[in-house]
């Protein structure tokens, strides 16, 4: 008899670059939709712009940071261990919270928006509408207690179904279409800094997700090199769907029909379904509606996936309830934590929760506040500590490389609004309340008792570490 | 009551987090005393009495941070949270109360802080992770 796995119950799958290039991609990308919100208060040419220079500001950092990260500490949890071991307990448990919490919110949007659409074309009633969420829910949460492998593949038919109407658009839209890609530069009357204010903030959206599969690591067969591969890769295939999909829209729409776009056309304008329409008619426009449910299908699956691995590594550091901590013997997955998650997404996708949807920005800037800042710490405290994907900088140009994003991250929290301002800060003091209670109730672990941590806290590969890079302790 | 420095801050930053509500709670009743409608029970919840009840809590949390830095810092970070909602609830005077709400919130945010890092020092975490039994293995 062998021993599998140290690595708290949890199964290593293998995980071929090319799935682990959709899990990322379906994380940060998954088709385009939301972009027509940014075309319409930015303007074309400012839009294409924004999209071209904002990964290299913030999602650009974020994808090297996570690699380096990844590749340092390849445990289950990703950015929670990493603050960990940056930070210590107590702030990572506040990433761990924020994190899992804007995740817990998100991941019943994407439920809700794929709803918003099937509903624009079958007129449900509310119990009719909250029936198929509920087997939306169940479905992938089935799939995601079976482990990533079935996880991955879903993901990779649902971002087949997202791209090649897409792609067709595309095609269709340059061939037939009569508006001007990169005119207007921004709306007429407006400053840049107008422009950009309600854009900036979609855009950074739409440009998150890129520390997400880091933690998915405790469950993938040599994680510190599949993750930043994938990551290296999926980041430029990311950029240009964004701006030739982009680019379609706009031409699509036809001349001057910029500034109707609206990423919900069902009260007028004109969204990718409707432009998909007007190119290739009623099929193609059939083709992008199916494409946007599956886009949201899919960002719900992942992000699923992605949402219960840091509530059950909280659980695992004895700071949060035991029973989120159970995997399943058969399958090597934290199927309580994945099960929770999908309970609490059945009961939300029933209500109205905007006040927690404002509040999800704010946590999830925080939580990547904490990420960037991790990095820098670890550069200093441990410059020795083996890293197989290192960013090609000294750490003080890394410094201020990840202080451009956390600039904008901070940026973006007070130009929202005051409803994402208070809500938000809201969920963040629910952090120390939260880790108050926990930590009275659960005491936590030492660093020194991390099952599963492949590096001791004096830099010493463990055991457990020595077996994942293939050496002796 | 723990004699070490980050208690003793803990309780301190809670304390000035109350204190500093009561002056506003006494500034926004001479200077705004209109500032924030009533809350949903009347005219007895206003904006001033509310802010002044919260740092009454708030310097109680504050204190008590000395003895037992959990319930302590939960009396000064839920009252920061329960002005927070206030700003929240009353959207035409959300900015000018977040503007008197600031400082406490503040003040009481860090006082959560430190009153965690105290409680980490007070409770030490278990030198062994949680036995699930659950490992995996194959034939």
């Amino acid at each position: 008899m062998t021993e599998l796995l140290r690595n708290q119950g949890l199964k290593r799958v293998r995980m071929r670059l090319f799935t682990a290039v959709i899990v990322v991609f379906t994380l940060t990308c998954s088709g385009s939709f939301g972009m027509e919100d940014v075309v319409s208060s930015s303007g074309p040419g400012l839009t294409l712009l924004m999209i071209v220079v904002l990964p290299f500001i913030w999602s650009v950092p974020m994808a090297f940071v996570a690699s380096e990260m990844g590749s340092m500490i390849p445990e289950a949890g990703g950015s929670f261990r990493w603050v960990r071991r940056a930070l210590g307990e107590y702030w990572s448990f506040q990433s761990g919270w924020w994190w899992s919490l804007s995740v817990f919110i998100d991941s019943a949007v994407y439920v809700a928006l794929a709803l918003g659409y099937i509903q624009s074309q079958l007129d449900l009633t509310n119990w009719q509408r909250w029936f198929v969420g509920v087997g939306i829910v169940a479905v992938f949460t089935f799939i995601n207690i079976l482990g990533l492998q079935l996880t991955g593949w879903s993901l990779t038919v649902i971002q087949i179904v997202v791209m090649v109407p897409f792609v067709l658009f595309t095609i269709y839209a340059f061939a037939k279409g009569t508006g001007a890609v990169f005119t207007p530069f921004m709306p007429k009357g407006q400053n840049i800094v107008g422009s950009m204010n309600l854009g900036l903030a979609v855009m950074m959206w739409m440009y998150a997700g890129w520390e997400s599969m880091s933690t998915l690591a405790g469950e993938i067969e040599n994680p510190q090199k599949v993750i930043p591969r994938a990551l290296m890769v999926a980041t430029p295939i990311v950029i240009i769907t964004y701006f030739i999909t982009v680019a379609a829209l706009i031409r699509a729409g036809g001349a001057n029909n910029w500034s109707s776009m609206v990423s919900d056309a069902s009260s007028g304008g004109t969204d990718y379904i409707v432009a998909a329409k007007i190119v290739g008619g009623a099929f193609l426009g059939w083709l992008m509606f199916a494409s946007a449910i599956a886009s949201n299908i899919g960002l719900y699956a992942g992000y699923l996936a992605t949402g219960a691995r840091p509530v059950f590594q909280l659980s695992r550091d004895r700071l949060l309830f035991r029973f989120f901590g159970i995997t399943s013997k058969r399958w090597g997955t934290p199927w309580v934590a994945i099960l929770v998650y999908g309970i609490v997404n059945c009961i939300l996708i029933s209500r109205s929760f905007t006040a927690l949807i404002v509040m999800d920005i704010f946590l999830l800037m925080f939580a990547y506040i904490l990420v960037f800042i991790s990095a820098i710490v670890l550069r200093i405290k441990e410059p020795d500590t083996p890293r197989p994907f290192r960013v090609p900088l000294p750490t003080w140009a890394l410094t201020i490389w990840v202080a451009i994003p956390i600039a904008i991250a901070v940026f973006a929290l007070f130009t929202n609004g005051s409803d994402y301002l208070v809500s938000g800060l809201i969920g963040v003091l629910s952090g120390p309340i939260a880790y108050l209670v926990f930590k009275y109730f659960y005491h936590g672990t030492t660093d020194r008792a991390l099952e599963g941590a492949t590096i001791t806290p004096e830099g010493e590969l463990t055991q457990f570490g020595a077996e994942i890079e293939g050496v002796q302790a | 009551m723990k004699n070490d420095a980050i208690h003793k801050y803990a309780a301190l930053v809670g304390v000035l987090a109350g204190v500093s509500a009561i002056a506003l709670a006494f500034y926004i009743h001479s200077a705004q005393p209109k500032l924030g409608p009533s809350w949903h029970i009347g005219v007895l919840i206003t904006s001033p009495r509310l802010l002044a009840a919260m740092g009454v809590i708030m310097i109680i949390g504050g204190i008590l941070t000395l003895w037992s830095p959990a319930p302590g810092g939960l009396l000064v970070l839920v009252p920061a949270v329960i002005g927070l909602v206030y700003c929240y609830n009353h959207e035409w005077t959300r900015i000018p109360l977040l503007k008197i709400w600031a400082t406490p919130m503040l003040l009481g945010w860090l006082a959560g802080i430190l009153a965690g890092y105290a409680l980490a020092k007070d409770i030490p975490g278990y030198d062994e992770p949680p036995d699930y039994g659950d490992v995996l293995t194959e034939d």
